[in-house]
């Protein structure tokens, strides 16, 4: 067959990987030792989940009988199909070989919806997910956070409301139609009655931040102390609020990302006001914030 | 093959298993089988002069986060994601600091060739990028590729065919 040899080098040689193997060799691996000193396997906030969950009193297990496994285990044990997981005063940890591992923090609820799925009804959790991007969802009263391949934490209060704060990769947190995008180094909050809000980094300006909240909760006015407080990283607000803001303010939305961020050639003020999806598209790549292959696979509502 | 390579996962869930418990030379002996595909992974992203050193970056960061892990199954991709993650800060770090990340560096014997293949591959779409990198440069097989990224073989055979025929057009047209 033609590709054997691409494939794993049987059949006859085709010249041309040849070539491309010897020019290719000198970038190849070379290993050498570890250098960094290192420290005993497993830190200690691990080695203090480890304990807590054997401690029965931190952590409730509220049992459906009958109900298929899922792929979460806390202890070793499976958790059943829309089991709940409730902790009193310490954490537990919850583990699934092909998907990653879930600190639950004290106080929290937390039911295994389906295989992979977690809900989080209240309290806070901290994931670390190897799985493939959009293979883990963790739902929550308000949005439903999509891991596209991260690590991040994951507040629920009382109310219902939410707050996601991401430390590696990405994740999109998703309710309806309406959808926010979050990187490492930045959080978003979501509200029950609205969805998730606009995402923004930890260290934006005060002013930035504080004119987020007030244009989630209905302040328009805010939106000018929100632009120029901006700096180009805060593309990514900006960004967010291109999608979300009424068709009257968009413009200045615009105005400000393209100060900012250098926007390609064809890009267009009227054709953002108008959501053309196309250059929506391209102001987002613009922010260069990832290469955007991985994620076209990703339903981005705002196209429709 | 298979049977080769079932018996290859079977050791590393051991020397998982050990490397959990503490067992430094497992985690070492884990850090020599996985070195070459975690390097092709950050080689797809990553200027070449810095992906070596991310390898000690990633493999560091998996010893201090390994308790946990019981399957070669569950190491190998979570190996993999630590390293596509650290590419990405990699970068996120470099504008933050309003570095110059340079595209070409000056490594052992590499000619200006290998350069210019390695940017034609790391001009192909992701899934193809990271394939021909793991096969071209690193010397994996296709198998071999499967096994230590967890794609199917099928996967990777059709990333490799598509990958390696965009990657010839590519190189035709310049």
């Amino acid at each position: 067959m033609k590709d054997e040899y691409l494939w794993d080098r049987s059949g006859a040689a085709d010249p041309e990987v040849e070539r491309l193997e010897r020019v290719l060799a000198p970038l190849r691996y070379r290993h050498r030792e570890l250098q960094a000193p290192v420290r005993r396997v497993g830190g200690a906030r691990w080695a203090v989940a480890a304990a807590v969950i054997g401690a029965a009193a931190a952590l409730v297990m509220v049992v459906a009988p009958a109900a298929p496994d899922t792929q979460w285990e806390v202890a070793g044990a499976k958790l059943h199909r829309g089991q709940v997981v409730r902790t009193g005063s310490a954490s537990v940890t919850l583990e699934a070989d092909a998907v990653g591992r879930v600190d639950l923090a004290p106080n929290s609820e937390l039911q295994a919806s389906a295989e992979k799925r977690l809900t989080l009804r209240s309290g806070e959790l901290h994931a670390f997910i190897w799985a493939p991007a959009r293979a883990f969802v963790v739902d929550t009263p308000s949005a439903r956070a999509v891991d596209l391949g991260c690590e991040y934490t994951l507040n629920v209060d009382a109310k219902g409301d939410g707050l996601l704060r991401v430390s590696l990769g990405w994740v999109a947190f998703q309710v309806g139609d309406h959808e926010a995008f979050i990187p490492a180094g930045a959080r978003c909050v979501t509200r029950k009655k609205s969805g998730p809000g606009i995402p923004y980094y930890e260290d934006a300006p005060a002013a930035l931040m504080a004119g987020v909240a007030a244009l989630e909760r209905g302040e328009s006015a805010a939106l000018g102390g929100v632009l120029s407080a901006a700096r180009a990283r805060d593309g990514l607000t900006l960004w967010h609020l291109m999608t979300r803001v009424p068709e009257r303010d968009r413009g200045a939305v615009f105005d400000r990302f393209r100060e900012l961020v250098r926007v390609p050639d064809g890009v267009t003020r009227e054709g953002v006001v108008r959501r053309d999806a196309k250059m929506i598209d391209q102001c987002w790549n613009a922010l260069e914030l990832e290469n955007t292959g991985w994620w076209r696979g990703w339903e981005r509502r705002w196209s429709e | 093959m298979m049977q080769a390579m079932a018996m290859a996962i079977s050791e590393d869930d051991g020397l998982v298993l050990a490397a959990v418990a503490g067992d430094r030379a497992a985690f070492g002996e884990l850090y020599v089988r996985y070195g070459r595909t975690i390097h092709g992974i950050l080689l797809a992203r990553v200027p070449p002069k810095d992906a070596e050193d991310l390898v000690q970056d990633v493999f560091l960061a998996a010893m201090r986060q390994l308790r946990g892990l019981r399957t070669a199954t569950a190491f190998r991709g979570w190996l993999c994601a630590i390293a596509r993650n650290r590419a990405m800060d990699y970068y996120r770090r470099a504008r933050e600091s309003a570095e110059e990340v340079p595209e070409v560096a000056a490594p052992r014997g590499a000619t200006q060739d290998a350069f210019l293949v390695l940017d034609a591959i790391r001009g192909l779409p992701e899934a193809y990028r990271e394939t021909l990198i793991l096969r071209l440069v690193e010397g994996m097989t296709g198998p071999e590729i499967a096994d230590r990224t967890g794609l199917t073989a099928d996967s990777v055979r059709v990333n490799l065919c598509r990958g390696m025929k965009m990657l010839r057009e590519v190189l035709e047209a310049k």
